[in-house]
């Protein structure tokens, strides 16, 4: 189901989506977004690209990392609460410190919530993404083959192999 | 001091776990100087008698009053000696019993694990610290009946040790706690010092707790029937666990608290009558068995109801009778399995119907057993005969006296042990050792030689139990001293005395030995007698499979009815629980429904709130009413927007981001499930489900209306965002927004768990849809085609 248009759409609007959740999750300590914002918004990129370029295509892909970005996730933000408590004596107590080039402030509760956006982002891309590719017979045999190692990867289109 | 050498038997048994200890020719030899090593040091750095007890404090966990504090006093001392003499007969024996198991070291671990717990038990002061001890002997006692688990049987008795010692154990915890309450201390000794309000029924529950803990470690009636079970174990553990130390945390714990309780009308005569039972129903019972060592594991039991007769009277004979029935105890019974486990090695077989004439074959195992079988008879001037010598003159006034029944019914119970293990005793010498087999016409059995080294651990105790009465006028007797007056501080010095000149005692004792040695004869009709009748009673272990397939039964119901393979079901059974606990939280609160009024809030033109609750109303009746699946979703998505554009009205822009992404992502979620959806018109319901449905719906929306109202309406509690407002910026670092600054500062715990709960779905969403084995196949036999209740039926041991 790849059509022409989104090809050219794709990029650019998935660039922006990034961006979008990159700037919502920075941004969230003054403004209005933050980690969960940002991650449902960085999903959403992702399962524009599922829509448009297939979602055997993504699995290829992005399939292997999700469940590890979501345990990097976690771990970042355990990490911070832990950072917290050794400089601090107090768990979950913020820590800043201010990096002077770059003119900007980094502190423990950005990196919890950079964890937290990390967990929102691939737990609902992986959703989306396995949930697709479960509902359609075809995806999940390629998911049994991915998994014994027979997998072409980059393969693209999901629908060319006709139903054995 | 006693801290290191826990901490050193914990070492050594990780470093005999790590080291493959069955490869070495030298482990036994040096797993025995372990145990020894601590006796010695212990033995050179403990002060003198009059100086005990010795105390020792770390700190721990103080908030909850949890300190490593020990107390080692004469009983403790007692203990010790046992547990750390017999444990390295027994670690020194293992090498050769486990001779070619790789599990040798596991087994070594737990065996030195266990070894250190119960010595805590003996030492802790603290009674939280304990039961911390008491469960660590309860853990290694199940993996060491468990050792052979491949084996039939060797799951369920640990499994049944486990559940009924554990069980015992959260009952000795709730009877401590409520002893330390009353007494106000956690402290062991101070708490048996301390003044006692006898008539608090607090402390009649503490008893009875207490009770039923020692009860279920000690194998007292009815929870006997896991120590038999226990047999599953490797001989070794039997030997140590379930015949000399650990079924006597039980006994140790009654006469550690003996002192503060003896005065309560309960608490004698129940031990009384408990010990008299269990001895009179399991010296029966041994008679009946065949095999070795449930042979022994009865006289155990016996044995362990006979002390807790010997702490439910109240004289000055009686808590030498307790001391005196330990030692001599552990000193034959520990011996005599390690006899029976060679016996075995060399026959391979326990039946002792099949075994014969073993005495030119094994000549010093037949001294072994002989010394031991000796004193466990009762002959007079062995350690077992002046045990039961005291134990009767204990009893002896109670029922002649007072008359009691009681008394009587004790009285009974200590000759019908004393019969019972004079016949067992001849067994254990005569018909192994020198009977020769009615089948066998060559006058030898074929056997496999132990090595002299396990024999030589049993020897030794053997010979240590034999010579012991030379010791009595040296260190052994100090020691029964100090003993017997942790016990029951009665009085001056306490002396033993191996013959106490002709009197009611030994002629009940001579009774008995004689009344066994005939009872011998009968023992092929009782067998005939037992298959007849007593194999029909149920015996515990069979009730208690009973309970946990019902247990089971009744779980597979309650998962049944709540989690049903209907999603319409599952939504069903959370949205009623939300209205229940909320309808209940509302009538206990009392609050008027009559005080809460609608505030109008809204910073735009009213206008403009009744349109877009009309185009939601309007999108919510479409979706329900829709009879395409589409209009259906579109519809849905609808309500959503007009929420988002709720919170953008009420200056959110927080919520109205993550409405909308949610709503966006949600839509497409749909719109995929649809994509594959068969186009079939919505299957029509039964009426029932429509009323279901129609009444759940109303429920939720009144729900979520009265919800709405409680919140937005007059304040009824005093709201929190005030003060998390003025917080922000100061407490976060100039945090400006409030509802990021709540979400990563404030409430991060929260978010924190939150975001696992997420991480959590995503593993089950990902093992779902990907793990093989959880997709189920209708062409593998043995699965379940209808979905996965394989994991809920009842596990069976058959």
């Amino acid at each position: 189901m790849t059509e022409l248009y989104s090809k050219y759409v794709l990029a650019a609007l998935t660039a922006a989506l990034v961006l979008l959740a990159v700037f919502f999750l920075l941004r969230g300590h003054d403004l209005p977004g933050g980690g969960f914002v940002g991650g449902l918004m960085a999903a959403a990129a992702i399962e524009l690209t599922v829509i448009s370029l297939g979602a055997r295509h993504m699995q290829a892909r992005i399939g292997r990392l999700l469940v590890p970005t979501a345990g990097f996730g976690l771990l970042l933000a355990a990490g911070s609460i832990i950072v917290g408590f050794a400089v601090t004596g107090t768990v979950f107590a913020g820590v800043w410190a201010h990096v002077a080039f770059l003119e900007i402030d980094i502190g423990t509760p950005l990196t919890f919530d950079l964890g937290v956006f990390l967990v929102v982002m691939s737990v609902t891309a992986l959703f989306l993404l396995d949930l697709t590719l479960a509902l359609s017979p075809d995806d999940v045999r390629a998911l049994d083959l991915e998994e014994t190692g027979r997998a072409e990867s980059g393969h693209d289109g999901q629908r060319d192999e006709s139903a054995a | 001091m006693l801290i290191a050498s826990l901490a050193f038997l914990c070492g050594c048994g990780l470093l005999l776990w790590r080291t493959q200890p069955e490869r070495r020719w030298y482990t036994g030899w040096i797993s025995f100087l372990m145990p020894f090593a601590v006796l010695v040091y212990l033995g050179i750095r403990l002060p003198t008698w009059d100086e005990l007890p010795y105390r020792e404090i770390w700190p721990w966990v103080d908030s909850i009053g949890l300190r490593l504090s020990f107390h080692l006093d004469g009983l403790s001392l007692l203990f010790t000696l046992l547990i750390l003499l017999i444990g390295a007969v027994v670690v020194l024996y293992t090498h050769y019993y486990l001779h070619e198991d790789p599990r040798q070291g596991a087994f070594y671990l737990y065996l030195f694990l266990f070894m250190a717990s119960m010595l805590g038990i003996v030492w802790a002061d603290n009674v939280l610290l304990l039961f911390v001890f008491w469960e660590g002997t309860t853990f290694t006692s199940y993996f060491l009946i468990g050792h052979r688990f491949h084996q039939e049987g060797s799951q369920r008795a640990a499994q049944q040790a486990l559940a009924v010692t554990g069980a015992g154990g959260l009952c000795l915890l709730w009877g401590l706690l409520l002893l330390a309450s009353t007494q106000n201390t956690f402290a062991l000794s101070q708490m048996i010092q301390g003044p006692i309000d006898l008539a608090d029924p607090n402390v009649t529950l503490a008893l009875a707790l207490i009770l039923i803990g020692a009860c279920t470690k000690s194998g007292q009636f009815p929870f006997h029937f896991w120590l038999p079970g226990a047999m599953a174990a490797p001989t070794p553990a039997s030997a140590y666990l379930h015949s000399a130390t650990m079924v006597k945390a039980g006994i140790y714990l009654v006469a550690r608290l003996h002192p503060l309780l003896a005065d309560h009308p309960y608490w004698l005569p129940t031990l009384l009558s408990l010990g008299a039972v269990t001895a009179l129903v399991c010296a029966i019972f041994t008679l009946t068995k065949t095999d070795l060592k449930a042979l022994l594991a009865y006289a155990t039991l016996t044995q362990l109801g006979l002390l807790f007769v010997a702490l439910g009277l109240n004289n000055e004979y009686a808590s030498l009778a307790v001391v005196l029935g330990i030692l001599a105890h552990a000193f034959y019974k520990g011996p005599l399995f390690l006899v029976v486990g060679i016996v075995e090695h060399a026959t391979s077989t326990r039946d002792y119907r099949s075994i014969a004439r073993l005495a030119s074959p094994l000549k010093v195992i037949f001294v072994i057993s002989l010394l031991t079988s000796l004193s466990l008879m009762g002959v007079p001037v062995w350690p077992g005969f002046v045990a039961k010598e005291y134990l009767l003159s204990a009893l002896l006034p109670l029922a002649t006296e007072t008359g009691s029944v009681l008394g009587w019914l004790a009285l009974t119970a200590v000759v019908a042990a004393g019969i019972s293990f004079a016949a067992i005793a001849v067994v254990l010498t005569y018909r192994l050792f020198l009977k020769r087999h009615p089948d066998d016409t060559t006058g030898s059995v074929a056997v496999h030689h132990p090595p002299f080294s396990m024999a030589a651990g049993p020897l030794l105790l053997a010979a240590l139990g034999f010579a012991s009465p030379l010791f009595l006028t040296g260190p052994l007797g100090e020691l029964i001293d100090v003993a017997a007056h942790a016990i029951q501080d009665q009085g001056g010095h306490f002396e033993v005395h191996l013959w106490s000149g002709w009197g009611l005692p030994v002629f009940l004792s001579s009774l008995a030995l004689a009344l066994g040695c005939g009872i011998y004869v009968l023992l092929p009709r009782i067998l005939r007698f037992e298959d007849r009748i007593l194999g029909r009673v149920p015996s515990g272990a069979d009730l208690l499979d009973r309970l946990q397939a019902f247990l089971v039964y009744g779980a597979t119901n309650v998962t049944r009815l709540f989690q049903s393979r209907s999603l319409s079901t599952h939504i069903a059974i959370v949205m009623s629980t939300a209205i229940v606990i909320v309808l209940v939280a509302w009538q206990r609160s009392g609050l008027d429904v009559s005080t809460l009024r609608i505030v109008s809030q809204s910073r735009v033109l009213p206008q403009l709130e009744i349109i877009l609750a009309g185009i939601g109303a309007a999108a919510a009746i479409t979706a329900v009413l829709a009879r395409a699946r589409l209009t259906s979703i579109i519809s849905l998505s609808v309500v959503g927007l007009i929420v988002t554009l709720w919170f953008v009205l009420f200056a959110a822009p927080d919520l109205a981001l993550t409405q909308l992404l949610v709503e966006v992502l949600v839509f497409v979620l749909m719109l995929i499930i649809l994509f594959k959806l068969p186009e079939t018109i919505l299957p029509t319901l039964p009426l029932q489900a429509h009323v279901r449905n129609l009444a759940l719906a109303f429920g939720m929306g009144a729900f979520g209306f009265g919800l709405v109202l409680f919140t937005a309406g007059e304040p009824v509690f005093r709201p929190i965002g005030e003060a998390l407002i003025k917080a922000a910026p100061a407490g976060a670092h100039g945090g400006a927004n409030v509802v990021n600054v709540i979400l990563v500062d404030f409430r991060g715990f929260d978010t924190f768990g939150e975001v696992t709960v997420i991480a959590i779905a995503g593993i089950g969403v990902y093992s779902l849809v990907r793990a093989h084995r959880l997709r189920v196949r209708a062409d593998v036999p043995g699965t379940d085609p209808q979905g996965s209740d394989a994991s809920f039926t009842t596990p069976r041991h058959d």
